[in-house]
């Protein structure tokens, strides 16, 4: 299977336009759709968000202490806030970057989990493509353009539901990065930003510095082939993610849990 | 004691296990990186299964605890593997 199946002809995605929130209530809404479609009350779902203010993400997996300067965090103004799913930790900057979100059946994905990430990271490299930028997936979470990493992405399955969210580098300032991010040995720490500086690149750096036509172009590649209309959230979905951004991602019991 | 290792597994993930025992028994694991497991409380299911193991505990047993989980759990592990894992809290002790 190497397209997400639509051929069961009667499945037709809900499209969210771009929305700015802050970091709890974006993972909030991840999770409340999800949720809702589970529950049989929402179709599959395409959404694409940024974030203000600008905030770290960390993976499920993570340690906050060991990932993140939190007093940096706190004097820059930049959110925190756990992931649902696993991988690294991410600096979403407000102007740097577009995070999309694909939550649907797990059914209509490959079963093995690196395929599935091969199938949504698909829909990324058909959006790049109409920017003249060639990407490829490599194995087992990034995308890469002329061996640079441009963009991260993370999935959890829960109750039969596929979430996927990940990131495309608009602009990248590695050094804004690392003063709210750790790395493993700090005392190494200019030698990591070197190598990061080395090792990642951005839409800006591929001659494409507009949002909007990253915008446009990653919505034509998620959306290119299926079955869409232009959607909003349920109030229930709303009241939902309202819940979950107070109680949960925006509570340090959960935060700071690992 | 305290102890702390960091392993970048090759094609994987890196794996940070810090780990506090006493003379003859592990008290607490943590078991962080940016791995996946499906589902995400398998990790916690892991690092309580390896609370109160006896130090000496060697690799294969600890491998077997983790392994169990697994199973029971039915995981995925991406990224990340028990043999690694059981491998670098041997390590961590006896460093």
């Amino acid at each position: 299977m190497s397209k997400i199946e639509t051929k069961t002809n009667s499945v037709q995605w809900r499209f969210i336009p771009i929305e700015t929130h802050t970091a709890a209530t974006n993972m909030a809404l991840d999770e409340a759709c999800a949720h809702a479609i589970a529950m049989g009350k929402a179709n599959p779902t395409i959404r694409f968000y940024r974030w203000q203010p600008s905030a770290v993400s960390i993976g499920y997996f993570q340690s906050l202490a060991q990932e993140v300067d939190v007093n940096e965090c706190r004097k820059q103004g930049v959110d925190i806030v756990r992931r649902r799913t696993g991988g690294g930790a991410v600096y979403h900057d407000y102007k740097g970057e577009i995070t999309y979100s694909v939550i649907a059946p797990e059914k209509m994905f490959a079963s093995n989990i690196v395929e599935s990430y091969k199938q949504v990271a698909d829909c990324i490299i058909l959006g790049l493509k109409q920017l003249n930028v060639n990407a490829e997936f490599v194995p087992i979470n990034d995308l890469i353009v002329n061996g640079k990493k441009i963009s991260g992405n993370a999935q959890t399955r829960r109750n039969g539901i596929l979430q996927m969210h990940g990131t495309i580098l608009c602009d990248v300032d590695v050094d804004k990065m690392f003063s709210v991010l750790k790395v493993p040995d700090e005392k190494i720490k200019d030698k990591v930003i070197a190598n990061v500086k080395e090792r990642v690149t951005s839409l800006k750096h591929q001659g494409i510095s507009d949002y909007q036509t990253v915008y446009q172009a990653l919505m034509h590649g998620f959306l290119d082939g299926k079955e869409w209309k232009k959607g909003k959230w349920s109030e229930e979905e709303m009241e939902k993610a309202e819940i979950l951004a107070e109680e949960k991602y925006g509570h340090p019991k959960w935060i700071e849990m690992r | 004691m305290q102890k702390e290792i960091i392993h970048k597994i090759p094609n994987g993930k890196l794996v940070r296990i810090s780990l506090e025992y006493d003379t003859t028994i592990l008290q607490k694991i943590k078991i962080c990186g940016d791995f996946f497991v499906h589902p995400e409380e398998t990790i916690e299911e892991m690092e309580k299964v390896l609370r109160h193991l006896p130090v000496e505990a060697g690799e294969i047993r600890i491998k077997q605890k983790l392994d169990e989980v697994a199973h029971s759990k039915n995981a995925q592990l991406i990224g990340i593997d028990t043999q690694t894992v059981a491998s670098l809290i041997h390590e961590a002790i006896y460093q």
